[in-house]
């Protein structure tokens, strides 16, 4: 089955924008990172922030997939492969967002001929590579229907998933330089976080493959889903409080950075997060009527990914907006010196970001096309692309 | 004005492909645009070739640091203090010395000749041949001395271009333009005290360490000259109590452990001030003032002249007029009569009132009594903005607890017509409390001038008998005003708006010129005006090895190892050497700095032993720097209050010259235009100062792009001041008044007075948005500063504006 | 062992930027970029002033990388690129930088600076010390204590140009040299001490 060409609209769109994307990674290649907002002062921006994003996407997928055969939910079994590929696409794209971030990618053969095993990066490379080869082999031996190699791999691939969004937290958890990162509950965070934005992703894929006709997922199964992803939520938004409550509380250094947050630059995207991306979804999915109704849970699925995404984005850019020392001789922007920092992405840096995001569409599309044949090879003959186009729009992180 | 010169330069290199100028100056016309084509691109460090070089570097900043230059590839590429002068305290560099690095291979150098094709003030120029620019210069100057004689051209070779000599105008008897009216407000009214050049210290600045007070008044040398900053950084870390007297909160004031803000242009109210309270309290040194001072000279109360001898002259001449005048009396308390103040059997009255022959003699300590009588301290604490009990404290401070020194700046309160009222009220104080002429004690600007070190005997270049300055009946800064005869100029370096304020009027005269030639490094403000423009090197290049010959920091410097001129440039020798040779007089030049090097040394041990084996060979074999004999940590030159350049060799307080003009004593003025009582205020109610940057000397590195990078034309204003007119940082504003406006862009800095703006001194006007900030300053005059030594001073700080967003 | 390290007087410095341009200077630092800079402490403009007129003070801080004892920065970079070298300077091998910035994240000093592009230098040409490597896009650069000069067994060029002479230079590991005197007996403090890096440059007043 050829999703791509049965989806032309989607498809050539995603091209495009992939080559638009590609065009630029090369002029970025060219002349440096300049071409992105980034500067001494803001060191990381929208690559790092997309980085985060997607590894939590890719964690829904593999969790509810393993979950079903480490704790033999029969149930999620029947949506495990939609969940495989998905999950293999989004650490795909993670990946990509690394390198593409990578002022020197020409030398990142020193990565393998010297790693420094301290380095939280050289962990987090090694456990995503893990992480791809067992998504891999996981879909290969699902497809093949090889149930008992499954079940052994799920054994390793739900420990291995938590891993991988624990890891990416300490990159930042580990860095005591920065205030609003240095903190123990950051792995937790993370893993909440990617389990509520992964699912949320998941439902919204599973009602557009539903609808269009490509991959049928059972009513009850889309309200158990949603059921997870309501308790998710609530996870996610109590272990946010405990953060703010601990930087909060002393009224100390934590506070300050608190009150950036709330209250600075970064705060609409907080206030997104709290609001869009946990309360009000929580407070639609908590009533089990609700989740019976697909509208309204991938309304609320939609609003969970776009606050994960805002919470990727405060809470990367608020720790480089005040530096520990004032004025600090790495702080430069505009050909003066400044005593802050400052960050907005250019647009190469989002033209990149989305064709990387296209290229994820089209590989869906691919993998996909492959993965789910056997399943849905009648079901699918009269699938309506351009639906699955838009509510592939939607998924994908926009920052209009 | 900077992308006509780019296109002209990039044309003229076309143009000028054919008639090779050598390679690196072409290699320089082609890159004009960018700096990074400016040279060749440089291969791999290592198989280039290195040299080192040594050079004395500014004089300006009155510090003269011998630098040591890496020069690889023909570049300048490092900078450092010099590792052969003779003791480590004169291994000294600061950012302006690194920074040459930068400013040399500057974007705005002056690259090649131009004439000028636009407006005067437009900026547009073409490319002109050496030889066309020389004689264009030689046959205007020349046609002008013919119609209108040889008063008419007017040329002055401003301080830091070719130190020691200035052959063209004195060969052409052309006008120099007269006094130059430049930070010598407070040197007025303290030389005829203390002598004519005792603005500069008699002692070393190494002493600082040993004074209990230092009082920086209306001196930032933390800023403006840090490599002399040393002894002022040892005498704080040695417990010496600093007290900083400036509107500002210069960094100075920021390490002084007191800082009183004076109101701008006020600082003499404050002195006066303490000069109450050491008199009313009984603070003054009797002795001193018995033995050093002109306190107990008699003065006819009725004509307010000194009561003098007529028979017997004093030893000196006076000092403003240097005209011999009568010894002074003293009253002598055995004989009571009047006698000479030199009689050594007189014991003589320090106060007292008498009438001899009908006339009412009185003791200048008695007039100065009287005088103070009508102060009070709160009037100086009202005038000064400093509370009554500080000036209280201070003179308590000042007077009885041990040496003090107050250091003076050159600049800052100079910069107001009555800074010779502030000078002759420091002397006053300095006399009455005896701190002079002892260790730890003084009163002077301590800068790299004066006593600090010992200084080299040269001979200087002569030309023949027949050729000298011309007449300069009027000051170049006062030419736009009065009636004048000069019809042509012709000035090395940015003298029109550098050396006068209120900037329109000078630049509307300078149009008015028959014809205005410049020879400058960089492109300065006049540079647009003129008619034709020369580009002159640096003092790191030159067509010889050798360049020159300095007396700097107790050593002889030769500057060596140059690098050739860059691009089209000439050194300010060979500059004037093509000039005077359009009139046959080459000859009297010499022909090489070389000849001049080693002329200004030959034989002149003969004259002073101490230059014994200090020639122009023993100089080239010890990498240009021989330190005279007595350099080195314990020189401590011994000045004291024993004799000053006065007719009587003392102190002479009573100013007999200003009695007409009822200043004999220093008897408190407004300045011109800044003072809280000015009804100008409600129009223009900011003062607007400027003073010393790190970042330049004067508009010197202004073109230096490093600096460029950290500071450009922004005018600071304090937090209050920015709120109520809705500026913030960054803004562009306009500063204004009657005489002029420019924008600039504003920092709002806590670190000034409310109701002062601060802006450091000029720079380039390509580098505003507009205008400039000498279109605001101050032009007047003070009157009576006319009969004074150094003339009246431009009064760049007397000055009141009002900011909007521009 | 030798152990370089610094401590700067903050009571002699007076913000006159010297030693961040001979920095500039000797390590052929491109535009708009600085490996050492002099900071107004809690100004918010450079020469700024803390508190309420007439109340003011102003102190100086000068600032590059601290060559830590524990540095963060060596810590998470994931190809060695960042080593601490035999003599006890923090150093980078731009050979193995891949531009990951993570040790600019790390550093709680900022003291990174990091070639967005190609740097530019003005003027245009490799000006200052031969021996010193020159540094393309993508690699995070900072101060190297002079690595050049100090390897020569010359003082970091900051040191030698400081008009006010506020900077020691010398051997931590030797408790007889100048550095570590001054550092025993003037109450020298470290730079954010609770983050642990354990600096090798000391301040002191």
């Amino acid at each position: 089955m050829n999703l791509i060409m049965k989806n032309k609209v989607l498809s050539a769109v995603c091209a495009v924008l992939a080559v638009v994307g590609i065009v630029c990674w090369v002029m970025q290649l060219s002349q440096g990172l300049s071409l992105t907002g980034m500067s001494t002062a803001n060191s990381w921006g929208l690559y790092i922030a997309m980085f985060m994003f997607f590894v939590g996407l890719s964690a829904g997928g593999l969790i509810v997939a393993s979950s079903a055969s480490v704790f033999h939910i029969k149930r999620f079994k029947a949506v495990a492969l939609p969940a495989i590929v998905l999950s293999t696409v989004c650490i795909c794209l993670a990946g990509m967002f690394v390198l593409i971030d990578l002022g020197g990618i020409q030398r990142i053969w020193r990565l393998f001929t010297g790693p420094n095993f301290a380095s939280p990066l050289v962990w987090d490379i090694c456990v995503i590579t893990l992480y791809l080869v067992i998504n891999i082999l996981y879909l290969v031996n699902m497809r093949r229907g090889n149930d008992r190699v499954v079940t052994i791999i799920s054994r390793f691939a739900l420990p291995c998933a938590i891993l991988v969004h624990s890891v990416t937290a300490w990159i930042f958890g580990l860095q005591m330089a920065k205030e609003g990162w240095y903190s123990a509950i950051m792995a937790p965070i993370f893993v909440a976080s990617a389990m509520d934005s992964g699912l949320a992703l998941l439902l919204c894929v599973l009602a557009v493959l539903k609808k269009a006709r490509i991959f049928n997922t059972s009513g009850d199964l889309m309200a158990s889903l949603a059921g997870l992803l309501c308790t998710c939520i609530a996870v996610d938004a109590f272990f946010i409080f405990c953060e703010v409550l601990t930087m909060a509380y002393p009224g100390a250094a934590g506070a300050e950075t608190l009150a950036l947050m709330t209250a600075g630059p970064t705060a609409p995207f907080f206030w997104f997060e709290i609001i869009g991306g946990l309360v009000i979804p929580f407070c639609v999915l908590v009533f089990a009527k609700n989740r019976e109704r697909t509208g309204l849970v991938v309304g609320a699925s939609v609003l969970v990914i776009a606050g994960v995404l805002c919470k990727r984005l405060w809470l990367l850019l608020t720790s480089f907006i005040v530096p520990n020392v004032q004025g600090a001789p790495g702080i430069m922007s505009d050909g003066s010196w400044t005593l802050m920092g400052s960050y907005a992405p250019t647009l190469p840096e989002v033209a990149i970001v989305l064709g990387v995001v296209s290229v994820g569409v089209l590989g869906f599309e691919l993998l996909a096309g492959w993965a789910l044949a056997p399943a849905t090879e009648a079901a699918s003959v009269k699938a309506k692309a351009p639906a699955a186009a838009a509510d592939m729009e939607d998924a994908a992180p926009s920052l209009g | 004005m900077s992308e006509s010169q780019k296109t002209l330069s990039r044309r003229g290199f076309l143009k000028g492909t054919g008639a090779a100028a050598g390679a690196l100056g072409l290699a320089g016309l082609a890159g004009v645009g960018t700096a990074g084509s400016l040279l060749s691109p440089v291969d791999a460090h290592a198989e280039s070739e290195e040299r080192t070089a040594h050079l004395c570097h500014q004089f300006h900043c009155l510090t003269g640091c011998n630098l040591k230059c890496t020069i690889r590839d023909e570049r300048i590429s490092i900078i450092e203090p010099s590792d052969i002068v003779k003791d480590k305290k004169h291994s000294t560099i600061c950012l302006r010395g690194i920074g040459e690095v930068s400013h040399i291979y500057s974007q705005d150098r002056l690259q090649v000749p131009m004439k000028r094709v636009g407006e005067r003030g437009e900026g547009k120029f073409e490319q002109i041949s050496w030889d066309e620019a020389i004689k264009t210069i030689a046959d205007n100057l020349k046609e002008t001395q013919q119609k209108y004689g040889e008063g008419s051209v007017f040329i002055r070779k401003s301080t830091e271009a070719g130190i020691d000599f200035d052959f063209i105008t004195q060969l052409l008897h052309a006008d120099a333009g007269g006094q130059w009216g430049l930070d010598r407000g407070q040197a007025n009214g303290l030389g005829p005290a203390f002598g004519p050049w005792s603005y500069l210290s008699n002692r070393s600045h190494w002493e600082f360490k040993d004074a209990a007070t230092i009082i920086e008044l209306s001196h930032n040398p933390l800023e403006s000259a840090m490599v002399w900053s040393r002894p002022l950084m040892d005498a704080k870390e040695a417990g010496v109590y600093i007290v900083a007297i400036d509107p500002r909160f210069t960094g100075t004031a920021a390490k002084a452990n007191e800082w009183l803000p004076v109101r701008p242009g006020t600082d003499a109210a404050l002195i006066q001030g303490m000069l109450k309270a050491v008199v009313d309290n009984g603070w003054y040194d009797e002795e001193f003032i018995m033995a050093h001072t002109s306190c107990p000279y008699l003065v006819d109360r009725a004509t307010g002249k000194s009561f003098r001898s007529s028979e017997t002259m004093a030893p000196n001449p006076a000092v403003v007029s240097a005209e011999p005048v009568g010894a002074p009396f003293v009253w002598d308390t055995v004989t009571n009569a009047p006698a000479l103040y030199d009689d050594p059997a007189v014991v003589a009255a320090l106060e007292g009132e008498w009438t001899v022959d009908g006339k009412q003699l009185v003791t200048e300590f008695t007039l100065i009594k009287e005088w103070l009588d009508g102060i009070t301290l709160e009037w100086a604490a009202e005038t000064s903005g400093i509370d009554k009990q500080a000036i209280v404290n201070l003179a308590d401070r000042y007077a009885n607890n041990g040496p003090a020194i107050i250091d003076i700046g050159l600049g800052g309160a100079d910069k107001y017509t009555n800074a010779d009222v502030l000078g002759h009220s420091t002397a006053m104080l300095v006399a009455l409390t005896g701190q002079y002429g002892k260790k730890g004690a003084g009163y002077a600007s301590y800068c790299g001038l004066g006593a600090s070190n010992p200084s080299a005997t040269l001979n200087y270049w002569t030309l023949p008998e027949e050729y000298g300055y011309g007449e300069s009946p009027v000051a170049m800064y006062d030419m736009p005003y009065k009636e004048n005869s000069i019809h042509a100029a012709l000035t090395f370096g940015d003298a029109f708006t550098l050396e006068a304020g209120a900037a329109q009027d000078m630049l509307n005269w300078v149009k008015t010129l028959d014809f205005f030639a410049i020879v400058d490094l960089y492109h300065s403000s006049a540079v647009d005006y003129a008619d034709i423009v020369l580009p002159a090197c640096t003092k790191f290049e030159c067509e010889e090895n050798v360049k020159q010959l300095r007396d700097s920091m107790g050593h002889v410097m030769l500057a060596n190892g140059m690098v050739k001129p860059l691009f089209e440039s000439k050194s300010d020798l060979q500059i004037e050497r093509l000039l005077a040779a359009q009139w046959g007089l080459e000859d009297l030049l010499p022909k090489t700095y070389e000849e001049l090097a080693r002329f200004m040394l030959d034989g002149v041990a003969d004259a002073d032993p101490r230059m014994e084996g200090i020639t122009y060979d023993a100089l080239l074999a010890n990498g240009g720097v021989m330190a005279l004999p007595e350099t080195g940590d314990d020189y401590m030159p011994d000045g004291t209050a024993d004799f000053f350049l006065t007719p009587s060799t003392r102190i002479e307080l009573y100013y007999e010259y200003l009695a007409d003009q009822g200043h004999a004593l220093p008897v408190y003025e407004d300045a011109n235009e800044a003072f809280e009582t000015n009804p100008k205020k409600a129009q223009y109610p900011l003062y607007f100062t400027q003073g010393k940057s790190r970042y330049r000397i004067h508009a010197y590195y202004s073109a230096a792009e490093w600096f460029q990078e950290d500071f450009g034309p922004s005018i600071n204003i304090a937090p209050e001041d920015a709120e109520v007119r809705g500026i913030s940082t960054g803004d562009d504003v306009r500063v204004f008044n009657d005489r002029g406006s420019f924008v600039a862009t504003a920092l709002i800095n806590r670190s000034l007075q409310p109701g002062v703006l601060f802006m450091a001194e000029t720079t380039y006007t390509r580098y505003y948005k507009e205008g400039f900030l000498q279109n605001v300053t101050n032009s007047a005059r003070l009157e009576r500063g006319y009969s004074m030594f150094f003339g009246p001073q431009i009064p760049y700080n007397d000055v009141l504006v009002e900011v909007e967003k521009a | 062992m030798t152990k370089y390290g610094m401590a700067i007087n903050k009571t002699r410095c007076i913000g006159c930027q010297t030693c961040a341009y001979a920095c500039k200077m000797q390590n052929s630092v491109a535009k708009n970029v600085r490996w050492n800079r002099v900071l107004s402490e809690g100004c918010d403009v450079v020469d700024g002033a803390v508190g309420q007129y007439p109340n003011l003070s102003r102190t100086y801080l000068p600032l590059a990388c601290q060559h830590c004892e524990n540095p963060a920065c060596m810590k998470v970079c994931p190809t060695g690129a960042t080593y601490k070298d035999e003599m006890g300077r923090v150093e980078i091998d731009y050979e193995k930088c891949i531009g990951c910035r993570m040790c600019m994240a790390a550093c709680p000093y900022n003291a990174r600076s990091f070639n967005w592009e190609e740097p530019v230098h003005e003027p245009g040409f490799a000006y200052g010390d031969k021996d010193v490597p020159e540094r393309t896009k993508g690699v995070a650069e900072k101060c190297t204590m002079c690595k050049e000069r100090t390897d020569r067994g010359e003082e970091p060029r900051c040191v030698q140009c400081c008009p006010m002479g506020a900077r020691v230079f010398g051997d931590l590991d030797d408790p007889n040299s100048e550095v570590s005197k001054v550092i025993a007996t003037r109450h020298a403090s470290q730079l954010l001490e609770e983050q642990g890096t354990h600096p090798q440059v000391y301040y002191f007043e």
